[in-house]
């Protein structure tokens, strides 16, 4: 339970806020690449705040305030030129630094143009996203995770949800809901609609542990009939600071990204490199395998028959920014509560001047490895992919089949390498 | 005729009194374990005095059985523990 004014610190984002000013400090994807294909300039919305993102002519990006400082038209509707983007309403030109360079109706010999700027952020494209930083000058290094630049089989679903991010981040550092929502719900509901849900999510567990670490909350745990020399102990996975959470098992490599769009939407991501045991090669893509998928029926009832599907339902259901004045939190939230404590430690350092110290770098680097288990919950490799895709937001990727096919092929391969070793 | 302005019944209860200066509203102001919260979460470190709703710190509060614990975090001196509300002092049996 908290009081008003510390959920609101920790819930509202907007600028001006200390939420807000910590968010600013890290880098955030805010479109697909291939989003950006078709047409080259789309709105984007960020810690409540809203942007002109455009692709420069040389294959760069550019993000601007939406308005234009002019008299305020979307520079979503403008043109994009070698020298940067020019509003479509009266013709004013902005680079990617947000200088103004170009006032067409202002006499030749006016100095108005100077005087006048735009906001610009800073981006950059990784792992088929384009990534934008909206905080003060100098930008951080940009995290350059090992599932978005390992080699893979790259398939990212998404959607918008109508909720605040936090609480889907609180999910996070929430072990025990696996064994129930991904459990005894799933089961539940196989039983009533004749399905047999993942017996792997059902295990329940004997302890948790969480150690802070450089980039957010590592989290571990071990379920009943497993020791502690199992990965979802040795290993663990981590909630990544301040948005995402990396997971994964048997080869699944996923980032699961939460974008704070404003106090009461967040943009989701699971972005998995599919990186089966074994392969080195994939199949080509020149863009991840992006798609939307659903979470509310034709009925506006929410989807549940599948695991992230089950997830929304309990982050949307909490309602737009949880009260967190009126929950009733135990022992098992001990994550939940170290997560806030983190954000809060982080908050003060920003109020003060300083840089946040978890998930923030200003080292440049290629990689960045996180840990993650691959042996997840004692399960047959295979048994726990071929569930994850089918049961996971994943059955709705148009590449499900070609995914599958993968880590079948892989499986196969490996159980036939001892015996063709012996020949 | 019953005038239909004036219900028959009401579930109207009166709000509480503020508690140390705000009055508590929203959904479930009526909570008993809210109010409590707000009386009782503490107001200052143990340790350094500092106030606890200045940034960085923090309180808490969460069940363990019966009791209501506040983990409780002051940016000021950096304590961190755990304060757990005392409703009767019980003591152990003797051992036989």
């Amino acid at each position: 339970m908290l009081k008003k004014e510390l959920n609101d610190a920790l819930t509202r984002l907007g600028p001006g806020t200390p939420m807000g000013d910590l968010l600013r400090r890290y880098w955030y994807p805010v479109a697909f690449e291939q989003d950006l294909q078709d047409w080259p300039i789309r709105k984007v919305r960020l810690l409540g705040e809203d942007f002109a993102l455009w692709k420069t002519p040389d294959g760069g990006y550019g993000l601007l305030q939406e308005r234009c400082p002019h008299r305020h038209a979307s520079l979503v509707y403008g043109v994009v030129e070698e020298e940067g983007l020019r509003c479509g309403y009266h013709g004013w030109l902005f680079d990617g630094e947000g200088s103004c360079l170009d006032q067409p109706a202002e006499p030749e010999t006016s100095s108005f143009k100077d005087s006048v700027a735009a906001f610009a952020g800073r981006t950059a494209a990784m792992g088929g996203l384009v990534w934008a930083y909206i905080g003060p000058d100098p930008a951080p290094e940009l995290p350059r995770f090992d599932v978005y630049v390992d080699d893979g089989f790259k398939d990212v679903g998404h959607t918008v949800l109508p909720c605040n991010w936090l609480q889907i981040m609180e999910n996070a550092v929430d072990p025990h809901h696996v064994e129930w929502l991904h459990g005894r719900y799933f089961k539940f509901l196989g039983e009533q609609r004749g399905f047999l849900a993942p017996p792997g999510f059902q295990k329940a567990h004997v302890k948790v542990g969480f150690d802070p670490i450089e980039w957010g909350i590592l989290k571990r745990r071990v379920l009943e009939g497993n020791t502690e020399e199992n990965d979802d102990w040795k290993v663990g996975h981590p909630l990544v600071f301040p948005y995402s959470m990396r997971v994964g098992g048997g080869g699944i490599e996923q980032m699961q990204i939460r974008v704070p769009i404003d106090d009461t939407h967040t943009w989701v991501l699971f972005y998995s490199s599919h990186q089966p045991l074994g392969v080195t090669e994939f199949p080509e893509q020149v863009f991840p395998v992006s798609y939307e998928f659903p979470w509310l029926d034709e009925d506006g009832e929410h989807i549940v028959d599948y695991i992230e599907g089950q997830d929304i339902m309990a982050w949307v259901t909490q309602g737009d920014i949880t009260d967190r004045t009126a929950e009733h939190i135990g022992k098992g939230d001990i994550g939940v509560i170290m997560l806030r404590r983190m954000f809060r430690d982080q908050m003060a350092l920003v109020a003060e001047g300083r840089d946040p110290t978890v998930g923030f770098t200003r080292e440049p680097h290629d990689r960045v490895g996180l840990p993650c288990e691959k042996d997840k919950f004692g399960v047959d490799f295979l048994e726990f992919v071929l569930s994850w895709l089918s049961m996971g937001s994943s059955r709705y990727s148009p590449a499900l089949d070609q995914i599958k096919k993968l880590y079948i092929d892989a499986s196969a391969a490996q159980g036939a390498a001892p015996a063709a070793a012996t020949e | 005729m019953t005038d239909r302005r004036t219900p028959r019944w009401s579930n109207h209860v009166d709000p509480p009194a503020p508690v140390h200066g705000r009055r508590i509203t929203g959904t479930h102001w009526w909570d008993p374990d809210r109010i409590r919260h707000m009386q009782d979460a503490p107001r200052h470190c143990p340790s350094c005095g500092s106030s606890l709703d200045t940034d960085g710190s923090i309180s808490v509060e969460y069940w363990e059985g019966d009791r209501r614990v506040f983990h409780t975090s002051c940016h000021g001196c950096g304590w961190t523990g755990d304060i757990a509300t005392v409703d009767r002092v019980v003591g152990h049996e003797a051992a036989e």
